[in-house]
């Protein structure tokens, strides 16, 4: 008797774990571009949500995701000097190896200081142009997602 | 959801522009892998644009039996798909059209390469459905930076704007922010590979719904759906890029 209710928990068990799982392996690896140039802090932090979530699906480990932020998406990064969730948000994804590439035009057209201006940001994070880079990310097979 | 083969409502959600983020990133990662689905994808959106225009009572087309493009929009739609043609079996046999053009654009102020790098697109589409007036200042001074960067360094770039659903209004006689931006882009990059085309469904709803009669820039070219043009140059290859 109590070998069928092991058995019958650990069938459970596992019909409980299989969803899952089958999801997450049928996604595969996974490179994806975000593409953010609007300035709306709540928009935002809901991208940021959109992303952890992406992450989730498919598993951090399978995935290569970079958010490119020009014009006004440059105050995703500029609100998280402030602001504490969006802060949080940031480090998140930085610990799963979510890059955050930010628009030169952007940054002198706003005469921005990378390292004053915005959170966390460097000198590699730079790239030329928003437009350009996305298209280039496409052209390497990257998928672009505009949350 | 499964991702070898997308759900019609899916499809559907995806022509009709109303997918999440998530659903949108499955489909578009099984159209750009897949030569049939983009063909599916393509020949839904014609559907649907077929199933639209019955509604508008339109002329009736010249008696034609057969396709649906046919019925659609004159020479425009066998040259399109033509067009199609020539650069999916030039995709399959590895002679894109790509490769014939120099395909290194690098980045925008262009002094370094980007990441010093492959082959990088050269056709962009920007997709245009907001009337938000800093994307748009935004959007035309990227194309500007790039077409002058191309246009300085020689090589080839096209950018195709699309302007659909409240997009629309830049490229409106009456209500656009920038027509005199639109004009001068225009007239130094449009013989360079640089357009702005108008969604002629967006027109079409604006007349039936609204009854405004559109009149437009006189640089804006008629597509016949946004969204159709979207998904096309999607499987021909361009970028996409939502301002």
């Amino acid at each position: 008797m109590k070998k069928i209710i092991v058995s019958l928990m650990a069938l459970a068990a596992v019909l409980m774990v299989l969803p899952g799982t089958a999801l997450a392996t049928d996604y595969g690896k996974q490179k994806v571009v975000y593409h953010i140039n609007g300035g709306d802090p709540q928009q935002n932090q809901l991208a940021m949500r959109n992303i952890q979530n992406h992450i989730n699906a498919v598993g951090a480990e399978n995935i290569d995701l970079k958010v490119v932020m020009h014009g006004a998406g440059l105050n995703l990064l500029i609100n998280a000097k402030e602001d504490e969730n969006m802060r949080a948000s940031v480090d998140n994804l930085k610990m799963q190896n979510v890059s955050f590439q930010v628009c030169n035009n952007t940054l002198v057209g706003r005469k921005l200081d990378i390292t004053k201006d915005l959170y966390d940001a460097k000198a590699e994070d730079v790239i030329p142009s928003g437009v350009a880079h996305l298209s280039y990310l496409q052209a390497q097979g990257y998928t672009y997602v505009k949350p | 959801m499964r991702t070898d083969k997308p759900s019609d409502e899916i499809l559907n959600a995806f022509v009709d522009g109303e997918f999440c983020p998530e659903e949108r990133l499955a489909t578009l990662r099984q159209i750009s892998s897949d030569d049939r689905l983009s063909r599916e994808i393509c020949d839904l959106c014609q559907i649907k644009e077929m199933v639209n225009l019955a509604y508008e009572r339109v002329p009736a087309p010249p008696q034609r039996r057969g396709r649906v493009r046919h019925a659609r929009g004159g020479w425009l739609g066998p040259v399109a798909a033509a067009v199609v043609m020539m650069l999916s079996v030039a995709g399959i046999t590895g002679v894109g059209l790509g490769l014939q053009e120099p395909t290194r654009v690098t980045g925008a102020d262009l002094s370094q390469p980007l990441h010093g790098t492959v082959r990088e697109t050269s056709r962009i589409l920007l997709h245009l459905t907001t009337t938000d007036p800093e994307r748009i200042t935004n959007m035309l001074d990227e194309v500007e930076l790039l077409m002058g960067a191309a246009k300085a360094q020689g090589v080839a770039l096209q950018i195709q704007v699309v302007a659909h659903g409240e997009g629309l209004a830049l490229l409106r006689e009456d209500i656009s922010p920038f027509p005199q931006r639109v004009a001068q882009l225009s007239e130094r990059f449009s013989r360079q590979g640089l357009s702005f085309t108008a969604c002629l469904n967006t027109i079409e709803r604006l007349r039936r719904e609204e009854n405004i009669h559109v009149r437009l820039l006189p640089e804006a070219h008629v597509i016949n759906s946004g969204v159709a043009e979207v998904v096309r140059r999607q499987s021909q290859g361009w970028a996409y890029i939502q301002v």
